[in-house]
C-alpha cells in the first residue's frame, strides 16, 4: 500500500463525518489506495465513536460541579491545617531553643538535682511518660477527625 | 455581609481570614455557568475517548472525574474553546498513561473488549450482526496496535482533530504527526482488511 497521502482525504473525511459519501467521491475512493484505506479506518472509527457515545453513562454536569467544588476545598483544607500545623511545630522548637541557649546549663543541673533527689523508678517513668502522652494523643486524634 | 463570607470557620481552629482566603481561591476558577456549558460540549467525546483508550468502561469513568477535576483546579486561561478541549484532553491522556503504566494493564486489557462483551448481551435494541462484527474487529485490530497509535488514530479520525491539535494532546512534535499517522493507518487498514478477508474465507 501506498503511504501517498491523497488530496481529496479532507473531502472523504468530512463526508464521512457528515455520514454521506458523494457517487463521484465512492468511486474515487474505490480507485484510490489511500482514499479507500482511510475509508474503511475513519469509517469504523466513526461509527464507533457513536455507538460509545450513545451509551455513555455520565454524570449530570451540577453533580460534577458539586464533587469538584468539594473535593477542592477539601483540598485547599487540608493545605492549611498542614500549613499550621508546621508553624505550630517551628514554634514550639523555636521556643524550646530559646530556653536551652538561655537556661540550658541551669536546667541540666536541676532535672539531675530533681531525679537523684527522688531516685526515679522505670515504672514511675513510664506512669509519667503517659499521663503526659495521653492527652496530646487525645488532642491529636480529635484535630484528624 | 453574610453572603459574601460563606465559609468564615472552614478551618476548625483557624480565623475568618483564612475562610476568605480560601474562597478568593475558589472563585479564582471556572464559575459554574461556564464549567457546566464546557462539561455538555466535551463529556461525551471524552468519555469515548477514554472507554476506547482504556479498554474499560469503570477506568473511564473515574479517570473523566479525574481529568475535569484536574483541569478545574489548574484554572488555566484559555485562548479558545479548542485550546481548552485540548488541554482536557491532554491531561485526560496523561491520566491513561499514569495509569496504564502503575498496573501495566494497557497491553493486557484489550481495546473496548469489556464493553463490547459488556454491549452485546445487555442491549435491548441489538445492532445488526454486520454491525457487531465490524466494531469487534475494529476492536482486535485496536489491539494490536501502540497505545499512542491508537490515540493519535482516535483523535484524528473519530475526532476530527487537526494534526498540530493531535500534537498538542499527545505531546508530540507536530512535524512528526503526518508520517505517525499514515503509518498507524496503513496499519490498522491492513488489520481490518486481513479481519474481513478472513471473515469472507470462512
Amino acid at each position: 500500500m501506498s503511504a501517498v497521502r491523497c488530496e481529496r482525504e479532507d473531502e472523504l473525511l468530512d463526508a464521512l463525518g457528515r455520514g454521506f459519501v458523494g457517487a463521484e467521491l465512492e468511486a474515487h475512493a474505490g480507485a484510490c489506495t489511500a482514499c479507500s484505506e482511510l475509508r474503511l479506518v475513519a469509517g469504523a472509527l466513526l461509527d464507533d465513536r457513536s455507538a460509545a457515545m450513545a451509551e455513555a453513562p455520565l454524570p449530570a454536569a451540577g453533580t460534577m460541579w458539586w464533587r469538584m467544588r468539594l473535593r477542592r476545598r477539601q483540598e485547599l483544607e487540608a493545605r492549611a491545617r498542614h500549613t499550621l500545623l508546621i508553624g505550630q511545630a517551628m514554634t514550639v522548637a523555636a521556643a524550646a531553643a530559646l530556653a536551652i541557649a538561655f537556661f540550658g546549663a541551669d536546667l541540666a543541673v536541676a532535672v539531675r538535682e530533681i531525679v537523684a533527689t527522688i531516685r526515679v523508678s522505670t515504672p514511675l517513668l513510664i506512669v509519667a511518660a503517659f499521663v503526659l502522652a495521653t492527652p496530646i494523643a487525645g488532642w491529636a486524634v480529635i484535630r484528624q477527625k | 455581609m453574610i453572603g459574601k463570607m460563606r465559609f468564615p470557620l472552614v478551618i476548625q481552629d483557624g480565623t475568618i481570614a483564612r475562610g476568605l482566603e480560601l474562597e478568593r481561591a475558589l472563585s479564582s476558577l471556572m464559575n459554574e455557568d461556564e464549567f457546566r456549558a464546557f462539561y455538555e460540549r466535551t463529556a461525551r467525546p471524552l468519555w469515548a475517548y477514554l472507554s476506547r483508550m482504556t479498554g474499560n468502561r469503570q477506568e473511564a469513568d473515574d479517570i473523566l472525574q479525574e481529568a475535569y477535576y484536574r483541569f478545574y483546579r489548574a484554572g488555566a486561561q484559555h485562548a479558545d474553546e479548542t485550546h481548552r478541549r485540548n488541554s482536557l484532553f491532554q491531561i485526560a491522556t496523561n491520566i491513561v498513561r499514569d495509569a496504564a503504566r502503575r498496573s501495566k494493564r494497557r497491553d493486557d486489557v484489550p481495546y473496548d473488549e469489556e464493553s463490547q462483551a459488556a454491549r452485546a448481551p445487555r442491549s435491548t435494541t441489538p445492532a445488526p450482526d454486520r454491525e457487531v462484527a465490524v466494531r469487534t474487529d475494529l476492536a482486535r485490530a485496536m489491539q494490536q496496535l501502540e497505545p499512542v497509535q491508537r490515540e493519535m488514530l482516535w483523535l484524528a479520525y473519530a475526532q476530527g482533530a487537526s494534526h498540530e491539535e493531535i500534537a498538542e494532546v499527545l505531546g508530540l512534535r507536530p512535524v512528526s504527526i503526518r508520517t505517525l499517522l499514515l503509518r498507524a493507518r496503513r496499519k490498522l487498514a491492513g488489520l481490518l482488511a486481513g479481519d474481513a478477508a478472513r471473515e469472507a474465507g470462512r
